[in-house]
């Protein structure tokens, strides 16, 4: 890798002297390609991880133009892992990027994210994000939970083994959730959440991260509040009920 | 006994503020929770909020004391 290109992320007391080298020896897996995910995916591509898979079968809308960045109005009606993969290489050459065009589901989960050193979440509803938990704490594989709507979200580090997951604080498991043009969402919310989400991850992959607590964040008010999340022993997904 | 409810994001909205006092007896969350939104009922019974009892995260069968702080988030799907 070349080191000018880093030398300001580097010269960052929480990552100098030893973040870059776990940086650039990192697989990352973002599953999603929509606001969150493909803002994620940007930042971590810039900051020179070894590898980055996306993941998403969807096409570009144009009602998608007002806050996913990586794509261009030329771009409607292409597919958008095609167009962030090539997009991702104009940004860094140097990282590997690979494209998987399916949607994620329980059945080819744990092949797409099994070489991941942390999977990134850009999905946009229940369904998806318990299929990635699940898979995450068979997997071992640590994952950051990242959701948003309106002016505010959600990040939150899990840890199988180690901090609670998202099934041991009942957030809703299944549901399609409410598509962002019904709910709506500002597009600065969408970078401040997955922007958090990138920091949150990078403190796991230097280990550095160990309460996995759920961080709510809103743009508008503005506001930050935490709150902690022990693990639940009877977790139906990482506890004793478990399947 | 005096308890303080925190609400965010659309439960602001919904409650009109951005916290209130509860004059209550010695109850559960779960409780608390249907004091709430019979005052608020645009927090809707069936929606799974996320609570906090003092800022951890708590559920319903947890006993409040006086000048706890119960804080409520609603759930999130988008992405």
């Amino acid at each position: 890798m070349e080191m000018e290109r880093y030398l300001s992320q580097m010269a960052v007391k929480e990552i100098f002297p030893s973040g870059q080298k776990i940086i650039e020896s990192s697989s990352v897996v973002v599953v999603g390609m929509g606001g969150t995910g493909s803002a994620i995916a940007e930042v971590m591509v810039r900051m020179g991880v070894k590898k980055i898979t996306i993941v998403d079968y969807d096409t570009i809308e144009n009602s998608n133009l007002n806050r996913q960045t990586m794509y261009k109005e030329s771009d409607i009606g292409l597919k958008k892992v095609d167009v962030a993969k090539i997009e991702l290489l104009k940004i860094n050459n140097y990282v590997s990027v690979e494209s998987v065009d399916q949607k994620l589901i329980s059945s080819n989960a744990e092949g797409i994210l099994s070489k991941a050193d942390i999977i990134m979440d850009g999905t946009d509803n229940y369904d998806a994000r318990h299929v990635l938990n699940v898979a995450s704490v068979n997997l071992n594989i640590p994952w950051i939970f990242s959701a948003v709507e309106g002016t505010y979200g959600y990040v939150k580090a899990i840890l199988p083994g180690k901090t609670s997951c998202l099934s041991c604080f009942e957030y809703p498991d299944e549901g399609e959730g409410i598509s962002c043009t019904v709910q709506g969402v500002l597009p600065s919310a969408v970078r401040a959440i997955s922007s958090l989400a990138c920091s949150i991850a990078l403190k796991v992959l230097m280990d550095k991260e160990t309460y996995g607590d759920l961080i709510y964040l809103d743009v508008w008010k503005p506001m930050l509040e935490v709150m902690q999340i022990p693990r639940n022993k009877e977790c139906r997904v990482c506890g004793t009920k478990k399947d | 006994m005096r308890v303080r409810i925190k609400y965010f994001a659309k439960y602001a909205d919904l409650a009109g503020t951005r916290q209130e006092e509860f004059e209550v007896g010695h109850i559960k969350i779960g409780e608390l929770l249907r004091v709430v939104k019979e005052k608020h009922p645009g927090i809707r019974e069936n929606e799974s909020a996320l609570v906090a009892l003092n800022g951890k995260y708590g559920n319903e069968e947890q006993t409040i004391s006086d000048g706890d702080t119960v804080s409520i988030f609603p759930p999130v799907s988008g992405g």
